[in-house]
Protein backbone atom coordinates (compact mmCIF):
# COMPACT_ATOMS: atom_id res chain seq x y z
CA UNK A 1 0.00 0.00 0.00
CA UNK A 2 1.14 3.19 -1.00
CA UNK A 3 0.83 7.05 0.85
CA UNK A 4 -1.47 7.35 -2.08
CA UNK A 5 -4.28 4.93 -1.31
CA UNK A 6 -4.81 6.56 2.16
CA UNK A 7 -6.76 9.39 -0.13
CA UNK A 8 -8.66 6.80 -1.63
CA UNK A 9 -10.40 6.29 1.69
CA UNK A 10 -11.60 9.45 1.88
CA UNK A 11 -15.31 10.10 0.80
CA UNK A 12 -15.20 10.71 -3.18
CA UNK A 13 -17.14 13.65 -4.50
CA UNK A 14 -20.68 13.40 -4.61
CA UNK A 15 -22.43 11.59 -7.27
CA UNK A 16 -25.75 13.98 -7.99
CA UNK A 17 -29.05 12.42 -9.57
CA UNK A 18 -32.24 14.41 -11.11
CA UNK A 19 -35.01 12.11 -11.82
CA UNK A 20 -38.18 13.99 -13.99
CA UNK A 21 -37.57 17.36 -11.28
CA UNK A 22 -39.99 19.72 -11.63
CA UNK A 23 -41.18 23.13 -9.95
CA UNK A 24 -44.04 25.19 -9.70
CA UNK A 25 -43.87 28.54 -8.52
CA UNK A 26 -47.42 30.16 -7.66
CA UNK A 27 -47.39 33.64 -10.05
CA UNK A 28 -48.58 37.09 -8.30
CA UNK A 29 -51.77 36.80 -10.08
CA UNK A 30 -52.34 33.28 -8.36
CA UNK A 31 -51.40 31.29 -11.56
CA UNK A 32 -48.86 29.09 -11.80
CA UNK A 33 -45.32 29.56 -13.03
CA UNK A 34 -43.88 26.42 -14.38
CA UNK A 35 -40.03 26.87 -13.93
CA UNK A 36 -38.59 23.53 -14.50
CA UNK A 37 -40.35 20.56 -16.35
CA UNK A 38 -39.29 17.09 -15.73
CA UNK A 39 -35.47 17.57 -15.74
CA UNK A 40 -33.08 14.65 -15.17
CA UNK A 41 -29.44 14.25 -15.02
CA UNK A 42 -26.94 11.74 -13.75
CA UNK A 43 -23.75 13.56 -12.87
CA UNK A 44 -20.96 11.54 -12.07
CA UNK A 45 -18.86 11.61 -8.86
CA UNK A 46 -16.23 14.58 -9.49
CA UNK A 47 -17.90 15.96 -12.72
CA UNK A 48 -17.56 19.55 -13.14
CA UNK A 49 -20.84 20.52 -14.89
CA UNK A 50 -21.15 23.88 -16.68
CA UNK A 51 -25.20 24.79 -16.94
CA UNK A 52 -26.01 27.14 -19.61
CA UNK A 53 -29.68 28.76 -21.08
CA UNK A 54 -31.38 31.66 -21.52
CA UNK A 55 -32.10 33.84 -18.18
CA UNK A 56 -35.11 32.74 -16.40
CA UNK A 57 -35.18 29.35 -17.78
CA UNK A 58 -34.75 27.87 -13.87
CA UNK A 59 -30.71 27.63 -13.69
CA UNK A 60 -30.86 28.99 -10.40
CA UNK A 61 -33.92 26.82 -9.15
CA UNK A 62 -32.17 23.97 -10.11
CA UNK A 63 -29.25 24.68 -8.65
CA UNK A 64 -31.54 25.80 -5.17
CA UNK A 65 -32.99 22.98 -5.53
CA UNK A 66 -30.04 20.18 -5.40
CA UNK A 67 -28.68 22.42 -2.33
CA UNK A 68 -31.89 21.22 -0.34
CA UNK A 69 -32.83 25.09 0.01
CA UNK A 70 -35.53 24.48 -2.25
CA UNK A 71 -37.70 21.38 -2.68
CA UNK A 72 -39.32 19.87 -6.30
CA UNK A 73 -42.48 19.81 -6.58
CA UNK A 74 -42.30 16.52 -8.49
CA UNK A 75 -39.54 14.15 -8.87
CA UNK A 76 -36.58 13.87 -6.66
CA UNK A 77 -32.65 14.78 -6.31
CA UNK A 78 -30.38 12.60 -4.46
CA UNK A 79 -26.96 12.72 -3.68
CA UNK A 80 -24.78 9.66 -3.56
CA UNK A 81 -27.96 7.59 -3.78
CA UNK A 82 -29.41 9.54 -0.28
CA UNK A 83 -33.24 11.72 -1.40
CA UNK A 84 -32.03 15.51 -1.08
CA UNK A 85 -34.62 17.16 1.68
CA UNK A 86 -32.49 19.24 3.45
CA UNK A 87 -28.65 20.64 2.66
CA UNK A 88 -26.25 18.20 2.52
CA UNK A 89 -23.51 17.86 4.43
CA UNK A 90 -20.38 18.42 2.69
CA UNK A 91 -22.17 21.43 0.26
CA UNK A 92 -20.20 24.50 -1.01
CA UNK A 93 -22.46 27.27 -2.54
CA UNK A 94 -21.44 30.81 -4.11
CA UNK A 95 -24.26 32.77 -4.83
CA UNK A 96 -24.05 35.46 -8.08
CA UNK A 97 -24.50 37.99 -5.17
CA UNK A 98 -21.20 37.24 -2.70
CA UNK A 99 -23.42 37.24 0.45
CA UNK A 100 -20.20 38.12 2.26
CA UNK A 101 -21.08 39.18 5.56
CA UNK A 102 -19.63 42.71 6.05
CA UNK A 103 -19.06 42.33 9.76
CA UNK A 104 -16.47 39.96 9.55
CA UNK A 105 -12.84 40.13 8.17
CA UNK A 106 -11.99 38.34 4.95
CA UNK A 107 -10.54 35.52 7.58
CA UNK A 108 -13.40 35.33 10.08
CA UNK A 109 -15.68 35.21 6.53
CA UNK A 110 -13.53 32.17 5.08
CA UNK A 111 -13.78 30.38 8.32
CA UNK A 112 -17.69 30.42 8.83
CA UNK A 113 -18.49 27.29 7.35
CA UNK A 114 -16.11 25.33 10.00
CA UNK A 115 -17.77 27.97 12.48
CA UNK A 116 -21.15 26.78 11.53
CA UNK A 117 -20.56 23.13 11.30
CA UNK A 118 -18.39 23.52 14.56
CA UNK A 119 -15.27 22.03 13.52
CA UNK A 120 -11.35 22.40 14.47
CA UNK A 121 -11.11 26.10 13.46
CA UNK A 122 -7.19 25.44 14.66
CA UNK A 123 -7.21 22.66 12.01
CA UNK A 124 -8.50 24.44 8.55
CA UNK A 125 -5.96 27.60 8.97
CA UNK A 126 -3.40 26.20 7.23
CA UNK A 127 -6.30 25.63 4.65
CA UNK A 128 -7.58 29.03 4.56
CA UNK A 129 -3.97 30.72 4.14
CA UNK A 130 -3.71 28.36 1.03
CA UNK A 131 -6.71 28.68 -0.42
CA UNK A 132 -6.39 32.62 0.03
CA UNK A 133 -2.76 32.85 -1.65
CA UNK A 134 -4.34 30.24 -4.70
CA UNK A 135 -6.74 33.85 -4.99
CA UNK A 136 -3.88 36.28 -4.73
CA UNK A 137 -5.29 37.51 -1.47
CA UNK A 138 -2.60 37.05 0.79
CA UNK A 139 -2.44 40.12 3.14
CA UNK A 140 -6.18 40.73 3.05
CA UNK A 141 -6.63 38.70 6.19
CA UNK A 142 -7.77 41.26 8.15
CA UNK A 143 -9.85 43.21 5.64
CA UNK A 144 -13.29 43.79 5.47
CA UNK A 145 -15.42 43.18 2.84
CA UNK A 146 -16.25 46.66 2.52
CA UNK A 147 -13.10 47.49 1.85
CA UNK A 148 -12.26 44.64 -1.19
CA UNK A 149 -13.49 45.43 -5.18
CA UNK A 150 -15.93 43.29 -7.01
CA UNK A 151 -13.72 40.84 -7.80
CA UNK A 152 -11.52 40.70 -4.34
CA UNK A 153 -15.22 39.75 -3.00
CA UNK A 154 -16.43 37.12 -4.76
CA UNK A 155 -12.83 35.17 -4.58
CA UNK A 156 -13.66 35.39 -0.79
CA UNK A 157 -16.77 33.87 -1.30
CA UNK A 158 -15.19 30.92 -3.36
CA UNK A 159 -12.70 30.31 -0.66
CA UNK A 160 -15.61 30.14 1.69
CA UNK A 161 -17.17 27.33 -0.24
CA UNK A 162 -14.12 25.42 -0.25
CA UNK A 163 -12.68 25.66 3.46
CA UNK A 164 -14.64 23.06 4.53
CA UNK A 165 -13.77 20.31 2.00
CA UNK A 166 -17.16 20.24 0.21
CA UNK A 167 -17.70 17.08 -2.55
CA UNK A 168 -20.41 18.90 -3.98
CA UNK A 169 -19.84 22.46 -5.05
CA UNK A 170 -23.18 24.96 -6.56
CA UNK A 171 -22.11 28.04 -8.04
CA UNK A 172 -24.58 30.05 -9.52
CA UNK A 173 -23.31 32.44 -11.91
CA UNK A 174 -20.65 33.58 -9.49
CA UNK A 175 -18.48 35.80 -11.59
CA UNK A 176 -21.49 37.67 -13.15
CA UNK A 177 -21.14 40.77 -11.43
CA UNK A 178 -16.89 41.56 -12.24
CA UNK A 179 -15.42 42.59 -15.10
CA UNK A 180 -14.46 40.58 -18.30
CA UNK A 181 -10.70 40.65 -17.09
CA UNK A 182 -11.25 39.66 -13.81
CA UNK A 183 -13.33 37.22 -15.02
CA UNK A 184 -11.11 35.48 -16.78
CA UNK A 185 -8.57 35.38 -13.99
CA UNK A 186 -11.02 33.96 -11.32
CA UNK A 187 -11.89 31.36 -14.36
CA UNK A 188 -8.44 30.10 -13.86
CA UNK A 189 -8.46 30.94 -10.27
CA UNK A 190 -11.34 28.08 -10.06
CA UNK A 191 -9.36 25.58 -12.40
CA UNK A 192 -6.95 25.88 -10.12
CA UNK A 193 -8.47 25.21 -6.98
CA UNK A 194 -10.49 22.45 -7.78
CA UNK A 195 -7.95 20.90 -9.30
CA UNK A 196 -6.12 21.35 -5.51
CA UNK A 197 -9.21 19.93 -4.03
CA UNK A 198 -9.85 17.14 -6.02
CA UNK A 199 -6.04 16.03 -5.00
CA UNK A 200 -7.74 15.30 -1.63
CA UNK A 201 -11.52 14.06 -1.46
CA UNK A 202 -12.35 15.10 -4.93
CA UNK A 203 -15.65 17.58 -5.77
CA UNK A 204 -18.42 17.26 -8.05
CA UNK A 205 -18.80 21.09 -9.32
CA UNK A 206 -22.06 22.21 -11.09
CA UNK A 207 -21.66 25.94 -12.85
CA UNK A 208 -24.23 27.94 -13.83
CA UNK A 209 -23.29 30.96 -16.22
CA UNK A 210 -24.82 32.29 -18.96
CA UNK A 211 -21.13 32.68 -20.77
CA UNK A 212 -20.76 29.73 -23.17
CA UNK A 213 -16.72 30.50 -23.30
CA UNK A 214 -16.78 30.40 -19.48
CA UNK A 215 -18.92 27.15 -19.45
CA UNK A 216 -16.71 25.27 -22.17
CA UNK A 217 -13.53 26.11 -20.45
CA UNK A 218 -14.07 25.17 -17.04
CA UNK A 219 -16.85 22.33 -17.33
CA UNK A 220 -16.14 18.01 -18.50
CA UNK A 221 -20.05 18.05 -19.29
CA UNK A 222 -22.27 21.09 -20.54
CA UNK A 223 -25.84 20.81 -20.25
CA UNK A 224 -27.95 23.56 -22.18
CA UNK A 225 -30.72 24.39 -21.00
CA UNK A 226 -34.32 25.39 -23.00
CA UNK A 227 -36.18 28.67 -22.30
CA UNK A 228 -38.74 28.29 -19.20
CA UNK A 229 -39.67 25.71 -18.55
CA UNK A 230 -36.27 24.72 -18.40
CA UNK A 231 -35.68 21.14 -19.69
CA UNK A 232 -32.19 19.76 -20.81
CA UNK A 233 -32.07 20.22 -23.92
CA UNK A 234 -28.34 18.86 -24.82
CA UNK A 235 -25.85 17.51 -22.86
CA UNK A 236 -22.42 17.99 -24.03
CA UNK A 237 -19.51 16.22 -23.11
CA UNK A 238 -15.97 18.32 -23.35
CA UNK A 239 -13.69 16.57 -24.06
CA UNK A 240 -11.05 19.53 -24.06
CA UNK A 241 -7.77 18.37 -22.30
CA UNK A 242 -6.82 19.10 -19.05
CA UNK A 243 -5.25 20.94 -17.53
CA UNK A 244 -7.15 24.03 -19.39
CA UNK A 245 -4.72 26.74 -19.64
CA UNK A 246 -5.34 30.46 -21.39
CA UNK A 247 -3.93 28.08 -24.23
CA UNK A 248 -7.27 26.11 -24.67
CA UNK A 249 -9.49 29.12 -25.51
CA UNK A 250 -7.58 29.22 -28.74
CA UNK A 251 -7.31 25.60 -29.49
CA UNK A 252 -9.99 24.26 -32.66
CA UNK A 253 -12.03 22.65 -30.54
CA UNK A 254 -12.88 25.20 -28.10
CA UNK A 255 -14.19 26.93 -30.39
CA UNK A 256 -16.05 23.94 -32.32
CA UNK A 257 -17.65 23.54 -28.66
CA UNK A 258 -18.27 26.91 -28.40
CA UNK A 259 -20.18 27.06 -31.98
CA UNK A 260 -21.93 24.12 -31.06
CA UNK A 261 -23.75 25.27 -28.30
CA UNK A 262 -24.17 28.49 -29.66
CA UNK A 263 -26.34 27.14 -32.30
CA UNK A 264 -28.16 25.22 -30.06
CA UNK A 265 -29.61 28.28 -28.43
CA UNK A 266 -29.57 29.70 -32.29
CA UNK A 267 -32.51 26.70 -32.47
CA UNK A 268 -34.19 28.00 -29.58
CA UNK A 269 -34.17 31.18 -31.36
CA UNK A 270 -32.27 33.56 -28.70
CA UNK A 271 -29.25 33.94 -30.70
CA UNK B 1 -21.32 30.80 22.27
CA UNK B 2 -20.04 34.51 21.64
CA UNK B 3 -20.84 37.42 21.09
CA UNK B 4 -23.25 38.57 18.03
CA UNK B 5 -21.58 41.08 16.33
CA UNK B 6 -18.61 40.84 17.82
CA UNK B 7 -17.51 37.85 16.94
CA UNK B 8 -14.28 38.31 15.41
CA UNK B 9 -11.81 35.25 15.12
CA UNK B 10 -8.16 36.31 15.57
CA UNK B 11 -6.35 35.83 11.71
CA UNK B 12 -3.49 33.86 11.30
CA UNK B 13 0.23 35.50 12.09
CA UNK B 14 0.13 37.46 8.86
CA UNK B 15 -2.90 39.29 9.24
CA UNK B 16 -1.17 41.69 11.24
CA UNK B 17 1.31 42.79 8.47
CA UNK B 18 -1.83 43.44 6.59
CA UNK B 19 -2.50 46.69 7.93
CA UNK B 20 0.35 49.43 7.67
CA UNK B 21 1.78 50.05 10.79
CA UNK B 22 2.14 53.48 11.91
CA UNK B 23 4.48 54.40 13.69
CA UNK B 24 7.80 52.67 14.30
CA UNK B 25 8.35 54.07 17.80
CA UNK B 26 5.84 55.65 19.91
CA UNK B 27 6.19 59.18 20.95
CA UNK B 28 5.95 60.01 24.86
CA UNK B 29 2.71 59.99 26.60
CA UNK B 30 2.72 64.13 26.70
CA UNK B 31 3.49 64.43 23.64
CA UNK B 32 0.95 62.32 21.95
CA UNK B 33 -2.00 63.61 24.45
CA UNK B 34 -0.72 67.06 23.25
CA UNK B 35 -1.42 65.43 20.02
CA UNK B 36 -4.50 64.36 20.32
CA UNK B 37 -5.57 67.44 21.98
CA UNK B 38 -4.74 70.09 18.91
CA UNK B 39 -6.12 67.72 16.31
CA UNK B 40 -9.85 67.94 18.69
CA UNK B 41 -9.21 70.91 18.85
CA UNK B 42 -8.71 71.95 15.04
CA UNK B 43 -12.08 69.56 14.01
CA UNK B 44 -13.85 70.82 16.89
CA UNK B 45 -12.73 74.04 16.90
CA UNK B 46 -15.11 76.03 14.41
CA UNK B 47 -17.94 74.23 16.40
CA UNK B 48 -17.12 75.50 19.49
CA UNK B 49 -16.14 79.15 18.22
CA UNK B 50 -19.40 79.50 16.40
CA UNK B 51 -21.57 78.14 19.53
CA UNK B 52 -19.21 80.51 21.63
CA UNK B 53 -20.14 83.41 18.84
CA UNK B 54 -23.60 82.56 19.52
CA UNK B 55 -23.94 82.97 23.22
CA UNK B 56 -21.59 86.23 22.92
CA UNK B 57 -23.85 87.99 20.74
CA UNK B 58 -27.29 86.91 22.87
CA UNK B 59 -25.21 88.47 25.75
CA UNK B 60 -24.65 91.61 24.15
CA UNK B 61 -27.81 91.43 22.35
CA UNK B 62 -30.09 91.33 25.64
CA UNK B 63 -28.32 94.15 26.91
CA UNK B 64 -27.68 96.80 24.38
CA UNK B 65 -31.48 96.23 23.58
CA UNK B 66 -32.40 95.60 27.61
CA UNK B 67 -34.13 92.72 26.95
CA UNK B 68 -36.35 91.88 29.81
CA UNK B 69 -35.22 88.73 31.88
CA UNK B 70 -38.72 87.61 32.26
CA UNK B 71 -38.67 87.39 28.56
CA UNK B 72 -35.53 85.99 27.92
CA UNK B 73 -32.85 86.08 30.35
CA UNK B 74 -29.11 86.53 28.76
CA UNK B 75 -26.76 83.77 28.91
CA UNK B 76 -24.60 85.20 31.67
CA UNK B 77 -28.13 85.50 34.23
CA UNK B 78 -29.22 82.12 33.24
CA UNK B 79 -26.10 80.93 34.46
CA UNK B 80 -26.25 82.79 37.78
CA UNK B 81 -29.68 81.15 38.56
CA UNK B 82 -28.36 77.98 38.06
CA UNK B 83 -25.45 78.81 40.32
CA UNK B 84 -27.29 79.73 42.93
CA UNK B 85 -28.36 76.98 44.26
CA UNK B 86 -26.37 74.17 42.47
CA UNK B 87 -27.77 71.58 45.13
CA UNK B 88 -31.18 72.31 44.42
CA UNK B 89 -30.70 71.91 40.48
CA UNK B 90 -28.49 68.58 41.33
CA UNK B 91 -30.83 67.24 43.36
CA UNK B 92 -33.91 67.66 40.65
CA UNK B 93 -31.33 66.75 37.83
CA UNK B 94 -30.29 63.56 39.60
CA UNK B 95 -34.33 62.09 40.20
CA UNK B 96 -34.92 62.81 36.52
CA UNK B 97 -32.04 61.23 35.56
CA UNK B 98 -32.71 58.16 37.69
CA UNK B 99 -35.98 57.36 35.75
CA UNK B 100 -34.99 58.21 32.26
CA UNK B 101 -32.60 55.78 32.74
CA UNK B 102 -34.27 53.69 34.90
CA UNK B 103 -37.18 53.50 32.13
CA UNK B 104 -35.01 53.68 29.16
CA UNK B 105 -32.89 50.52 30.14
CA UNK B 106 -36.35 49.01 30.77
CA UNK B 107 -37.77 50.05 27.36
CA UNK B 108 -34.55 48.54 25.74
CA UNK B 109 -34.48 45.76 27.57
CA UNK B 110 -38.18 44.39 26.81
CA UNK B 111 -38.51 46.15 23.24
CA UNK B 112 -35.26 44.05 21.51
CA UNK B 113 -36.69 40.84 22.73
CA UNK B 114 -39.99 41.59 21.52
CA UNK B 115 -39.20 43.22 18.40
CA UNK B 116 -37.34 39.69 17.59
CA UNK B 117 -39.68 37.45 18.33
CA UNK B 118 -42.41 39.30 16.35
CA UNK B 119 -40.10 38.33 13.47
CA UNK B 120 -40.26 35.05 14.44
CA UNK B 121 -43.98 34.63 15.07
CA UNK B 122 -46.24 35.63 12.43
CA UNK B 123 -48.97 35.35 15.12
CA UNK B 124 -47.33 37.48 17.33
CA UNK B 125 -46.83 39.80 15.10
CA UNK B 126 -50.50 40.04 14.07
CA UNK B 127 -51.72 40.25 17.82
CA UNK B 128 -48.95 42.65 19.25
CA UNK B 129 -48.03 44.95 16.27
CA UNK B 130 -51.53 46.90 15.92
CA UNK B 131 -51.96 47.23 19.38
CA UNK B 132 -48.80 48.57 19.54
CA UNK B 133 -49.16 51.11 16.65
CA UNK B 134 -52.89 52.18 18.92
CA UNK B 135 -50.78 52.45 21.96
CA UNK B 136 -47.79 54.91 20.30
CA UNK B 137 -51.28 56.87 19.08
CA UNK B 138 -52.17 57.64 22.20
CA UNK B 139 -50.57 61.15 23.38
CA UNK B 140 -48.71 59.72 26.38
CA UNK B 141 -50.01 62.40 29.05
CA UNK B 142 -52.71 60.78 28.79
CA UNK B 143 -51.47 57.74 30.16
CA UNK B 144 -50.01 60.13 33.11
CA UNK B 145 -52.74 60.26 35.19
CA UNK B 146 -53.43 56.66 34.86
CA UNK B 147 -49.78 55.75 35.63
CA UNK B 148 -50.36 58.10 39.07
CA UNK B 149 -52.96 55.48 40.29
CA UNK B 150 -51.45 52.47 39.53
CA UNK B 151 -47.61 53.39 40.10
CA UNK B 152 -48.14 56.85 42.72
CA UNK B 153 -46.70 59.79 42.96
CA UNK B 154 -43.05 59.03 43.31
CA UNK B 155 -40.06 57.55 40.87
CA UNK B 156 -42.07 54.77 39.69
CA UNK B 157 -45.03 56.11 37.37
CA UNK B 158 -42.22 58.69 36.07
CA UNK B 159 -40.13 55.13 34.85
CA UNK B 160 -42.89 53.42 33.50
CA UNK B 161 -43.86 56.68 31.43
CA UNK B 162 -40.50 56.91 30.15
CA UNK B 163 -40.62 53.61 29.36
CA UNK B 164 -43.69 53.49 27.23
CA UNK B 165 -42.43 56.80 25.45
CA UNK B 166 -39.20 55.36 24.87
CA UNK B 167 -40.32 51.76 24.00
CA UNK B 168 -42.03 52.29 20.42
CA UNK B 169 -39.14 53.23 17.97
CA UNK B 170 -37.03 50.71 19.46
CA UNK B 171 -39.52 47.77 18.84
CA UNK B 172 -39.99 49.22 15.20
CA UNK B 173 -36.47 49.41 14.54
CA UNK B 174 -35.46 46.07 15.92
CA UNK B 175 -38.16 44.25 13.86
CA UNK B 176 -37.50 46.63 10.90
CA UNK B 177 -33.80 45.63 11.23
CA UNK B 178 -34.38 41.44 12.34
CA UNK B 179 -35.85 41.62 8.30
CA UNK B 180 -32.89 43.16 6.88
CA UNK B 181 -30.74 39.92 6.52
CA UNK B 182 -30.03 39.57 2.66
CA UNK B 183 -32.07 35.84 1.40
CA UNK B 184 -29.06 35.29 -0.08
CA UNK B 185 -27.27 35.22 3.04
CA UNK B 186 -29.81 33.46 4.51
CA UNK B 187 -29.57 30.45 1.69
CA UNK B 188 -26.15 30.46 2.64
CA UNK B 189 -26.30 29.94 6.49
CA UNK B 190 -28.72 27.48 5.50
CA UNK B 191 -26.67 25.79 2.86
CA UNK B 192 -24.24 25.40 5.70
CA UNK B 193 -27.22 23.93 8.07
CA UNK B 194 -26.84 26.53 10.18
CA UNK B 195 -29.41 25.79 13.24
CA UNK B 196 -31.97 29.12 13.66
CA UNK B 197 -29.98 30.00 16.29
CA UNK B 198 -27.15 30.45 14.42
CA UNK B 199 -28.42 32.01 11.75
CA UNK B 200 -29.77 34.73 14.23
CA UNK B 201 -26.46 35.45 15.82
CA UNK B 202 -24.76 35.19 13.06
CA UNK B 203 -26.66 37.00 10.28
CA UNK B 204 -30.06 38.61 11.28
CA UNK B 205 -28.84 40.12 14.60
CA UNK B 206 -25.71 41.58 13.13
CA UNK B 207 -27.58 42.96 10.31
CA UNK B 208 -30.22 44.29 12.54
CA UNK B 209 -27.83 45.66 14.94
CA UNK B 210 -27.05 49.25 13.77
CA UNK B 211 -31.16 49.44 12.91
CA UNK B 212 -31.61 48.91 16.72
CA UNK B 213 -28.97 51.00 17.90
CA UNK B 214 -31.07 53.64 15.88
CA UNK B 215 -34.40 52.66 17.90
CA UNK B 216 -32.44 53.01 21.09
CA UNK B 217 -30.91 56.56 20.03
CA UNK B 218 -34.50 57.90 19.48
CA UNK B 219 -35.67 56.05 22.50
CA UNK B 220 -33.17 57.52 25.13
CA UNK B 221 -34.11 61.20 23.67
CA UNK B 222 -37.72 60.22 23.99
CA UNK B 223 -37.41 58.81 27.68
CA UNK B 224 -36.50 62.23 28.74
CA UNK B 225 -39.52 63.56 26.90
CA UNK B 226 -41.57 60.82 29.25
CA UNK B 227 -40.13 61.42 32.32
CA UNK B 228 -40.24 64.87 32.34
CA UNK B 229 -44.01 64.88 31.17
CA UNK B 230 -44.36 62.72 33.73
CA UNK B 231 -43.27 64.88 36.25
CA UNK B 232 -45.37 67.97 35.35
CA UNK B 233 -48.64 65.60 35.79
CA UNK B 234 -47.81 64.62 39.26
CA UNK B 235 -44.69 64.97 41.33
CA UNK B 236 -42.72 66.83 43.78
CA UNK B 237 -39.21 66.14 42.27
CA UNK B 238 -37.34 66.43 39.22
CA UNK B 239 -36.76 68.85 36.77
CA UNK B 240 -40.12 68.81 35.34
CA UNK B 241 -41.29 69.91 38.61
CA UNK B 242 -38.70 72.51 39.08
CA UNK B 243 -39.93 73.64 35.78
CA UNK B 244 -43.47 74.22 36.97
CA UNK B 245 -42.26 75.64 40.54
CA UNK B 246 -40.34 78.49 38.66
CA UNK B 247 -43.25 78.71 36.07
CA UNK B 248 -45.51 79.55 38.86
CA UNK B 249 -42.52 82.21 40.78
CA UNK B 250 -42.14 83.77 37.32
CA UNK B 251 -38.66 82.95 37.48
CA UNK B 252 -37.80 83.07 33.81
CA UNK B 253 -33.99 82.46 34.25
CA UNK B 254 -34.51 79.23 36.47
CA UNK B 255 -36.56 77.97 33.65
CA UNK B 256 -33.93 78.57 31.35
CA UNK B 257 -31.52 76.57 33.28
CA UNK B 258 -33.59 73.93 34.03
CA UNK B 259 -34.70 73.90 29.68
CA UNK B 260 -30.25 73.78 29.66
CA UNK B 261 -29.78 71.25 31.86
CA UNK B 262 -32.57 68.71 30.45
CA UNK B 263 -31.21 69.76 26.80
CA UNK B 264 -27.63 68.72 28.23
CA UNK B 265 -28.74 65.47 29.53
CA UNK B 266 -30.43 64.28 26.69
CA UNK B 267 -27.31 65.05 24.38
CA UNK B 268 -25.23 63.15 27.00
CA UNK B 269 -27.01 60.53 26.69
CA UNK B 270 -27.76 60.38 23.60
CA UNK B 271 -24.13 59.97 22.96
CA UNK B 272 -23.38 57.53 25.61
CA UNK B 273 -25.50 55.47 23.36
CA UNK B 274 -23.49 55.88 20.11
CA UNK B 275 -20.77 55.07 22.37
CA UNK B 276 -21.97 52.04 23.16
CA UNK B 277 -22.79 51.53 19.69
CA UNK B 278 -18.69 52.03 18.86
CA UNK B 279 -17.52 50.03 21.28
CA UNK B 280 -19.95 46.98 20.98
CA UNK B 281 -20.47 47.52 17.10
CA UNK B 282 -17.12 46.05 14.50
CA UNK B 283 -16.10 48.87 12.53
CA UNK B 284 -18.28 48.02 9.10
CA UNK B 285 -21.05 48.01 11.10
CA UNK B 286 -20.87 51.79 12.61
CA UNK B 287 -22.69 54.81 11.85
CA UNK B 288 -19.86 56.72 10.69
CA UNK B 289 -18.84 54.36 8.29
CA UNK B 290 -22.54 54.34 5.94
CA UNK B 291 -21.77 58.06 5.22
CA UNK B 292 -22.73 58.95 1.96
CA UNK B 293 -19.06 60.01 0.90
CA UNK B 294 -16.54 57.32 1.37
CA UNK B 295 -13.88 59.50 0.97
CA UNK B 296 -14.89 61.70 3.99
CA UNK B 297 -13.69 58.57 6.36
CA UNK B 298 -10.32 58.33 5.22
N1 LIG C 1 -38.69 31.95 -5.17
C1 LIG C 1 -39.39 32.11 -6.30
N2 LIG C 1 -40.71 32.39 -6.25
C2 LIG C 1 -41.44 32.52 -7.37
N3 LIG C 1 -40.93 32.41 -8.61
C3 LIG C 1 -39.62 32.14 -8.74
C4 LIG C 1 -38.78 31.98 -7.59
N4 LIG C 1 -37.53 31.71 -8.02
C5 LIG C 1 -37.58 31.72 -9.36
N5 LIG C 1 -38.83 31.97 -9.79
C6 LIG C 1 -39.26 32.02 -11.20
O1 LIG C 1 -38.78 30.87 -11.83
C7 LIG C 1 -38.25 31.19 -13.10
C8 LIG C 1 -36.82 30.71 -13.20
O2 LIG C 1 -36.03 31.50 -12.36
P1 LIG C 1 -34.48 31.24 -12.14
O3 LIG C 1 -34.29 29.84 -11.70
O4 LIG C 1 -33.97 32.29 -11.21
O5 LIG C 1 -33.90 31.45 -13.59
P2 LIG C 1 -32.36 31.60 -14.07
O6 LIG C 1 -31.49 31.41 -12.90
O7 LIG C 1 -32.19 30.57 -15.12
O8 LIG C 1 -32.24 32.97 -14.67
C9 LIG C 1 -38.39 32.68 -13.29
O9 LIG C 1 -39.48 32.93 -14.13
C10 LIG C 1 -38.64 33.20 -11.90
O10 LIG C 1 -39.52 34.29 -11.94
MG1 LIG D 1 -30.19 32.78 -11.96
Amino acid sequence: MSANDTLVTDPPAAAVRAEEVSMVFPAPDGAELRALADVSLDLPPGAFCGLVGPSGCGKSTFLMLIAGLYRPTTGRITIDEEQVVRPWDALGVVFQRDALLEWRTVWDNVLLPIEVKRLDKKKYRDRATRLLELVGLTGFEGFYPGELSGGMRQRVAICRSLIHEPRLLLMDEPFAAVDALTREKLNFDLLRLTAESQTGRGTTVVFVTHSIEEAVLLSDQILVMSPRPGKILRLIGNDLPKPRTLATRSEPRFHALVDDIRSAFHSMGLV
Amino acid sequence: MHGSASTREQGPPATESARPVVSESPPPRAVRLRGVALRWLRFNGIVIGLYLLAFVLWEVASRVFAIPTFILPSPLTILASAAEEPSVLATHTSVTLQEVVGGFLLAAAISIPLGMLLIYSRLLERLVYPSLVAFQAIPKVALAPILVVWFGFGLTSKVVLALVTAAFPIVINTVIGMGQAPREMLYLMRSLRASPWQIFIKARLPVAAPYIFGGLKIGITLAVVGAVVGEFIASNSGLGYLLLVANNNLDTPMLFAVVVVLAVMSSVLFYAVEAAEAILLPRPLRRSQRRLDPGANA
